[in-house]
């Protein structure tokens, strides 16, 4: 809950990830509800057909076929010249959206360090198993622009990777200049109108969005058969600070006395500040307000089809994805 | 419990709580903590706003403490007092004075004490109205008794009575006092009986003494514990201490303060409270006659001097016009002037406290004046004070006194021939002068017939008389060699006439009457005891007031043989002069015999060539022969008993008093008649059947002997009353209200308040809120 100050940050690409983890995440592929078309042959089933092992259908040969996928064995049988159609392999479009913005930057354990390494961990999964890999970084930044590193394939980007997320995560300034309202639908609308290809998005955020996550998550799962735009397998990693799932467990973990009896609180998004006596009867006031938000967020998600994923701040990051992910299907 | 300043502190309620709970609103003390986002918290909040509108107010701790303090803050400004009902302020004693002073009408003057009202400096051309509260008697205000008993009825309203849950009631009593103390209600809790008892005190014409009253109430305070207490043993034999004894009772003291007797009276830390409550004003203006004598000259009896000394406590001299009234007829009138009241020298104008104002106060200017007249006869003389003008008091504006017949004295000198005496006593102005050897007075007294003698001269002899051991009135002293003897039968004052009785001793002693004697000792009965011829010295201190003594110039005599004297303790003896070994003059007096002895040779001293020996003389002579009527020309003063001793005989005693009051009266064997404690100034007349004395008026077989009754106390007329009684271990300060019987409650709630906001601090620290 609180803004985590001076927390040490990371910043070489072996903080972000670490190598045991990296050792796991060999294992693992990203998967996906959804079967997408890619630009390039990969190592996922596409759509398309065409040249991969996975054989499908035959189908009766037409002039201007590529006579290498005719099926010589059925033309000695038969006489007739069918050729077969293999479901082609291509790889996936990942999109890693992290929300940077101040919001974000507070917490303890810090939830924006813990949202970087996520994202590490999943740019790394994707690059690994050949798959294009996108990501966006937005708030945090005084002149409110959205960080953006191209597609990029391959493991040899994974430094890349860890490059732009360390040195775009972060705030530019120590005052916090990220006070524009309708950031957090600003920036995902940005987002969704670039996307050109199909694929999957991970949005990374605690969704404490002042003017509502709602709108933002509707541009992102937009699109699709109805819309003239690809659709995108929307995943939400909800982080969030253990203070803002329970501030009375933070304040008996912590010690910290910051949170008693007259507080000034300050909204570190929009600047604004909320003045409130902290009794136990506002505490669990508090408390059922949030249930009733990540119920809200759930349901919400839901119904656009979003996967929803609650991720504490104090979590292992392998457990989220070894564990928590693959459940649900993110990651096979 | 009381509020002293109940109103100020709601002024300042209505300020504070308000702006606390405002400041509590305001959140002035609030800290800033960022979060990620005060969405939820401010969600909460609205939840619990829709419950209650105050409910950031409750459950605070922190609020509900400060509000504490700032209340118990708040009380505090308010001055609550607790009235402390300590055992000892369950019984009072309220001693009001009714003495002359007290008449003084300047009982609505502020209460003295204050300092302006103690001190005010005399300037030369001081009009009494510049001085500082001055009373003005002009307007005949309330006396300061009546001030008092108002005052004294209060402290009456305030005791405390029995009520639901305290059925202990405070107790008073009443005691008044001029130069008596009389109990005008024991102790009760009655208030009704209290206000009535002080109101039916009645002003005296009497100077004030305190001692009386005070050992009175010190005997009801139950300060005392008594031996028999200490004594007491317990079951097991062992010593049970002391029984408590009731506790003592608070004296309240209502008075002026003029009490001279004040500084000699000893409280006892711890058992004696005094409070004083003083009326009347410290600067009241008062003309008074404070001295009357009447004399005779000694050349010319026929020439009577009337002496009236003044006194004025006024910061201006004043003019004051007399008048002597002779037997109710005004013969003379004269004017004089008195001196200013005066500012004591060496004393700072500016007292820092009232005890130095009391020490401060003016001295009252003096003034004198005689009137002189030419009237053989005696009579009854009034001197009044006729000038109109500011003066508080009226009771010592009238003085009385009586003139003595002119009457030339008989006196007998009895000697073996001595030239000083016998040409000493020439010089005076007597009818008769006898020169007896001892055996023709031995002869004279044995016959009964010294009786046309006023007073008897012994030069170096005495008679020999019966010595009556028990007569005498000396304790168990006995002449060596000589039983004591039983008491004689027959009147005491009679001359012995039966030498051969056989329960009697004779020797050489004093003869019934009036006997200067030189150079002789009387027998031990009288309780002297000579114990030889003693050497050279000087006399080192006598009675100068005394009328024998007080031109006698013996201080500056030397005397060549003296004579060493004992004096038994408990006779009828007192020294008038002391040489360096004992008693060097002294007066006997008892019930038959009043007498002035010189123990030593006056010739072998060197006062015979003194003018002062024929001043002692004649002194002597008149001192003795006045005093055969046991009233000085002076009279009485009132508040003292008048006794008078009439002449053996005297049958159908009547006394007379100023309000016309006529009381029969029983004479003692030795004639002496006793009335009183008399109250009123005035002229007193005791009129008898049976033989008169010189100084009496004689109408057929009856005698009448008037005796005057005054105040004549300039203690009395210096009507400044007092803020500070200074008593012997502690100086008293007036006070309007009991002070100390109120216990503040204010530093003690600052204190609660402090706690309180320490208490504060700490829950703060301690996160108690949550």
């Amino acid at each position: 809950m609180l803004a985590s100050g001076a927390i040490k940050r990371p910043s070489t690409p072996d903080e972000l990830i670490s190598s045991q983890l990296s050792a796991a995440l060999d294992r693992l592929d990203l998967s996906t509800r959804r079967v997408f078309a890619g630009k390039l042959q990969g190592e996922r089933r596409s759509k398309t057909r065409g040249r991969s092992v996975e054989f499908e259908d035959f189908r009766p040969y037409v002039p201007g076929d590529d006579l290498r996928h005719v099926d010589w064995n059925v033309f000695a049988r038969l006489d007739r010249l069918f050729i077969k159609i293999f479901q082609e392999e291509q790889d996936l479009a990942l999109n890693i959206v992290l929300d940077a913005s101040a919001s974000m930057d507070a917490g303890n354990p810090s939830k924006l360090i813990f949202a970087q390494r996520v994202a590490m961990a999943l740019g790394y999964l994707g690059l690994v198993n050949n798959n294009r890999v996108g990501a966006w970084i937005f708030g945090g930044r005084s002149d409110n622009t959205i960080r953006r590193l191209p597609p990029m394939r391959g493991r040899t980007n994974v430094q890349r990777l860890a490059r732009f997320l360390l040195d775009e995560t972060f705030p530019d300034a120590p005052s916090r200049p990220d006070r524009e309202e309708q950031s957090f639908t600003r920036s995902l609308r940005t987002i969704a109108a670039s996307r050109s290809t199909r694929g999957v998005l991970v949005l990374i955020t605690d969704l404490f969005a002042p003017e509502g996550y709602e709108n933002g998550l509707s541009l992102l799962s937009g699109g699709g058969s109805s819309s003239s735009q690809p659709a995108w397998d929307v995943t939400v990693i909800q982080t969030l600070s253990p203070g803002e799932c329970d501030p009375q467990h933070e304040l008996a973990m912590s010690g910290d006395r910051a949170v008693i009896g007259d507080l000034r609180l300050t909204d570190v998004e929009t600047g604004r500040s909320a003045e409130i006596t902290i009794t136990q009867e506002l505490i669990a006031r508090y408390r059922a307000r949030f249930d009733a938000f990540q119920r809200d967020a759930a349901t919400f998600c839901t119904r656009r089809g979003i996967q929803h994923v609650v991720a504490r701040s104090d979590s292992d990051v392998a457990v989220l994805l070894m564990d928590e992910l693959r459940r649900m299907g993110v990651v096979a | 419990m009381t509020f002293a300043t109940p109103i100020l502190a709601a002024i300042a309620a209505a300020i504070a709580i308000p702006t606390l709970i405002i400041l509590y609103f305001l959140k002035l003390r609030r800290r800033d903590v960022e979060v990620s986002s005060t969405l939820l918290w401010k969600k909460a909040v609205q939840d619990l706003q829709a419950n209650a509108p105050f409910q950031k107010l409750r459950n605070n701790i922190l609020l509900m403490l400060q509000l504490l303090a700032l209340i118990i803050a708040l009380v505090a400004i308010a001055q609550p007092e607790f009235r402390h009902r300590g055992q000892s302020e369950a019984r009072r004693i309220i001693l009001i004075d009714r003495s002359a002073s007290m008449s003084a009408t300047d009982g609505d003057a502020p209460i003295a004490g204050s300092d302006s009202a103690a001190v005010s400096t005399p300037s030369s051309d001081a009009a009494s109205s510049s001085a500082p509260p001055v009373a003005d008697p002009e307007k005949k205000g309330k006396s300061r008794l009546d001030a008092a008993k108002e005052a004294a009825i209060k402290l009456v309203e305030s005791l405390h009575e029995p009520s639901l849950f305290d059925d202990t009631a405070e107790e008073a009593m009443v005691i008044a006092f001029d130069l008596n103390a009389s109990v005008i209600k024991s102790f009760t809790a009655n208030k009704a009986d209290l206000k009535s008892a002080i109101e039916s005190i009645q002003p005296s014409d009497a100077p004030t003494r305190l001692q009386r009253a005070f050992d009175l109430a010190r005997a009801y305070s139950g300060a005392k514990k008594f031996e028999d207490q200490v004594k007491d043993t317990d079951e097991s034999g062992k010593p049970a201490g002391f029984i408590p004894a009731p506790p003592a009772a608070a004296i309240h003291i209502f008075s002026d303060g003029r009490i001279p007797d004040a500084d000699k009276i000893q409280t006892v830390e711890g058992q004696d409270r005094v409070v004083y409550h003083s009326v009347g004003a410290a600067a009241a203006p008062n003309v008074g006659i404070t001295g009357l004598r009447a004399e005779r000259a000694f050349d010319n009896p026929g020439r009577v001097n009337i002496f009236v000394g003044l006194q004025s406590t006024d910061t201006a001299e004043r003019s004051v016009d007399l008048e002597l009234l002779i037997d109710g007829d005004v013969v003379a009138a004269r004017s004089t002037r008195v001196r200013a009241a005066t500012q004591p020298t060496g004393v700072d104008t500016a007292p820092a406290t009232d005890g130095e104002a009391v020490k401060a106060k003016l001295r009252p200017g003096l003034g004198g004046l005689v009137f002189g007249l030419d009237r053989a006869e005696g009579g009854a003389a009034t001197v009044r004070i006729t000038t109109s003008g500011t003066d508080a008091l009226s009771n010592d504006n009238v003085a009385f006194v009586t003139i003595p017949p002119a009457k030339r004295l008989a006196v007998v000198l009895v000697t073996n021939g001595n030239f000083f005496v016998k040409t000493a006593l020439e010089g005076l102005n007597l009818s008769k002068l006898d020169v007896r050897t001892p055996d023709e007075f031995q002869k004279l007294l044995d016959d009964g017939q010294t009786t046309q003698y006023d007073v008897f001269v012994f030069d170096r002899v005495l008679p020999n008389v019966k010595i009556n051991a028990l007569a005498s009135g000396a304790p168990a002293a006995t002449v060596p060699g000589s039983p004591a003897a039983p008491a004689a039968p027959g009147a005491p004052g009679a001359p012995a006439k039966n030498p051969a009785s056989p329960v009697a001793t004779r020797g050489p002693g004093l003869p019934p009457g009036r006997s200067l004697v030189l150079g002789a000792v009387p027998s031990p009965p009288l309780g002297v005891t000579d114990l030889g011829e003693g050497q050279g010295t000087v006399i080192v201190d006598f009675a100068r007031d005394h009328p024998a003594m007080r031109l006698s110039s013996i201080d500056k005599i030397n005397i060549s043989k003296s004579r060493k004297i004992a004096i038994a303790p408990n006779t009828p003896v007192k020294p008038l002069a002391r040489d360096s070994f004992g008693p060097a003059v002294l007066e006997i007096a008892d019930a038959t015999t009043m007498a002035i002895v010189i123990p030593w040779d006056v010739a072998d001293s060197d006062w015979p060539f003194e003018p002062g020996w024929v001043l002692f003389l004649a002194g002597s002579v008149y001192y003795l022969s006045e005093a055969q009527s046991g009233v000085a020309s002076e009279g009485v003063r009132v508040g003292e008993t008048l006794s008078t001793r009439l002449p053996p005989g005297a049958k159908d005693v009547r006394i007379s008093t100023p309000g016309g009051e006529t009381v029969a009266l029983e004479a003692a064997p030795d004639g002496s008649v006793s009335f009183g404690p008399i109250f009123d100034r005035g002229l007193y007349s005791v009129r008898w059947k049976g033989q008169a004395t010189p100084i009496d008026v004689t109408s057929g077989d009856s005698a009448t002997r008037r005796i005057a009754a005054n105040l004549l106390d300039p203690q009395e007329s210096d009507v400044g009353a007092v803020g500070t009684l200074v008593m012997a271990r502690e100086d008293v300060q007036s006070q309007r209200q009991d002070a100390d019987l109120t216990r503040k409650l204010w530093p003690w709630l600052l204190l609660g308040a402090l706690s309180v906001v320490m208490l504060e601090w700490y829950v703060y620290n301690r996160k108690v809120a949550l």
